[in-house]
């Protein structure tokens, strides 16, 4: 099995997916603001479509190393989170967020709220 | 303290902007998260004044204050627009400015765009509900101006 997202590393911001037992993958790193809107809604939608591929149990996505995330980029993250609710396969979606940056999960927070049974978010 | 900038409205300038209100914030408050509020603040209300002003300046003040024991922390964001923006501008201001709960208006928003292509329209709501800023606005011929703050008490930097 292979992926077919690819990963985006630019001076601001990385994304990075892997694959790791059957689970799909990504690190974010950086700032996700208005020059990543673009690259992370790409990124976004070929991930969809290896989830859709890889059929993966679990989708893991780790923003510990983010240092912060605008709303645009968050909309690309409620898409995602809408079309893998719609989707025939729906994995378990579960944001890693480090418990030093609370940040980070205030921000993540209404995603949990938008599709509790698919999306959780673990605080390391 | 108070921090006042004014700049040709491009996208690639906000996140230089953003990052001098961080670094205004980092002199007044110890606790990253809660510069984080501001800062998150800041970059969303300097995105909209790019994004929709159609004047050849913008500009976005940031104000610092002790109050008794406490502070109170204010973003100003500052373009001209056409009189539709304005007024779409009011009617969502208004409504987080009264909503009951501006978590669940925030929510709703974020169901309605959902799966949704474009501008996210969220940004003010953030402020409110994620920031926890309390939010007004100003409009003045075709100027406006939107206020987010907070004031604490004991709560200090």
């Amino acid at each position: 099995m292979t992926l077919a997202v690819r990963e985006v590393v630019t001076p601001t911001f990385t994304f990075v997916p892997k694959l790791q037992g059957t689970d799909l993958c990504c690190a974010l790193t950086g700032t996700a603001d208005l020059v990543a809107v673009e690259p992370l809604q790409d990124f976004l939608k070929e991930l969809r479509e290896d989830v859709a591929r890889l059929r993966p149990p679990r989708v893991e996505v780790d923003v510990r190393a983010l240092l912060f995330i605008n709303s645009s980029c968050l909309k690309a993250f409620v898409n995602l989170v809408f079309f893998l609710r719609e989707a025939e396969h729906t994995p378990l979606l579960e944001f890693v967020t480090d418990g030093k940056l609370t940040w980070q999960e205030r921000a993540l927070a209404p995603l949990r709220r938008m599709s509790p049974s698919t999306v959780s978010i673990r605080i390391l | 303290m108070t921090l006042e900038l004014s700049f040709f409205p491009s996208e690639q300038l906000v996140p230089a902007i953003s990052k001098l209100v961080a670094d205004f914030c980092n002199l007044v408050f110890s606790d990253p998260n809660v510069t984080m509020r501001y800062h998150m603040a800041a970059q969303e209300l300097a995105e909209n004044v790019v994004k929709y002003g159609d004047g050849p300046v913008v500009s976005l003040g940031v104000q610092f204050r002790h109050e008794g024991d406490g502070y109170l922390m204010r973003l100003q964001a500052t373009n001209t627009a056409s009189p539709e923006k304005l007024a779409e501008v009011r009617r969502h201001v208004e409504a987080l400015k009264t909503a009951p709960d501006p978590e669940a208006l925030y929510d709703d928003l974020i169901q309605a765009g959902a799966g949704l292509e474009g501008t996210s329209g969220l940004g003010l709501a953030r402020i409110r509900a994620e920031g926890r800023l309390l939010l007004d606005y100003a409009i003045d011929g075709d100027e406006l101006t939107i206020t987010a703050e907070a004031s604490s008490r004991g709560d200090t930097p």
